[in-house]
């Protein structure tokens, strides 16, 4: 899986590319975090327009790192989620656990 | 020559789907069987395909979305055995005496996809059936047998799946701590209950050098 980089106000928005699943949840964990601790987020944002594919380790990603912020106070949110990614978090009800913005313009 | 080309295709091609005529002979009554050679989402949307038309055939689309996620994360649950088996045989350690030796280095292999699976000889196939009882049945089945170990970590998310409601409270649960850490099975289990399918018609079993999974869905 590739990422990318970018702020928005004071939002630190990951655009990730590829396929959020067993074989680079993992490795996309450490990756973020270390961003997370080394450049001191208040509010992560993953962008997820590029992410094709997702299994229960991605999902489990995406929970560990909006556990990881709430305990530091931070934010965790979503963003341009679609597709099949959108339909396994509404089939799982984690539309509502996670804080998922339509689009860029919809951030706060 | 033209024989030759047809079986060095055969050989190439990731999926195999029995029998071509598979809609009308599942509503036959008879299995409809996807073996796997490789996995790839390619190979997963492949599988979806055929999901999708044989609950068309039996007006059962409401358990696609569903499906999808079954077939996800038991299809990748059979690659992984089957890759973890051909690491620890490569690696020399003994799965049943060292299983928690090796686990820790499966697991750093595995973020490096195209290196373990080489050479990995994968027996991984998908069943559809319309049973005698008008439930749709759905078996994965790898080669191996599960360690004690294997089965008792299985055994364990199953029975988290029972104890939760929500996806939600199984990802609030303090045991969920890993990537991989079988979230998927407990899901399973969670969802059925939402589409009110009994949890005990989902099961797994393995001996004879074979493990399965398989879920039952009634015909709604």
């Amino acid at each position: 899986m590739e990422y990318s980089v970018k702020n928005k106000e004071q939002h630190k928005i990951i655009e990730l590319k590829g396929n959020l699943d067993i074989y680079s949840a993992s490795k996309m964990k450490k990756e973020v975090i270390q961003i997370i601790d080394t450049e001191g987020v208040t509010s992560l944002i993953l962008d997820m327009a590029h992410v094709s594919h997702m299994d229960s380790s991605g999902i489990a990603l995406l929970a560990n790192l909006q556990k990881k912020l709430k305990t530091e106070e931070s934010k965790f949110a979503l963003v341009n989620v679609t597709g099949d990614i959108m339909a396994v978090l509404k089939l799982s009800s984690l539309d509502s656990f996670f804080t998922i913005y339509p689009t860029e313009n919809d951030i706060k | 020559m033209f024989q030759l080309q047809e079986k060095l295709y055969s050989m190439v091609n990731d999926i195999n789907i029995e029998p071509e005529n598979y809609t009308t002979r599942f509503l036959q009554g008879y299995p409809v069987k996807i073996s796997l050679k490789n996995y790839t989402f390619t190979v997963l949307e492949e599988i979806y395909k055929v999901l999708e038309e044989l609950l068309d055939s039996t007006n059962q689309r409401i358990y696609y979305q569903f499906l999808q996620t079954v077939l996800k994360e038991l299809v990748q649950n059979g690659i992984k055995a089957c890759k973890k088996r051909q690491f620890f045989k490569d690696a020399g350690i003994d799965i049943e005496q060292n299983y928690n030796e090796g686990i820790e280095k499966f697991k750093e292999e595995l973020s490096d996809k195209d290196n373990y699976e080489k050479n990995t000889d994968l027996n991984v196939e998908v069943e559809f059936k319309i049973t005698e009882n008008k439930e749709i049945s759905i078996r994965i089945k790898n080669t191996g047998e599960m360690t004690s170990q294997e089965k008792q970590n299985v055994t364990f998310m199953i029975q988290r799946g029972y104890e939760k409601n929500s996806v939600s409270e199984l990802l609030n649960d303090e045991v969920q701590h890993k990537e991989g850490g079988g979230l998927g099975l407990s899901m399973i289990v969670v969802l059925m209950k939402s589409f009110q399918v009994p949890v005990s018609n989902f099961t797994f079993h393995s001996k004879n050098k074979q493990t399965s999974f398989s879920l039952l869905l009634p015909l709604k």
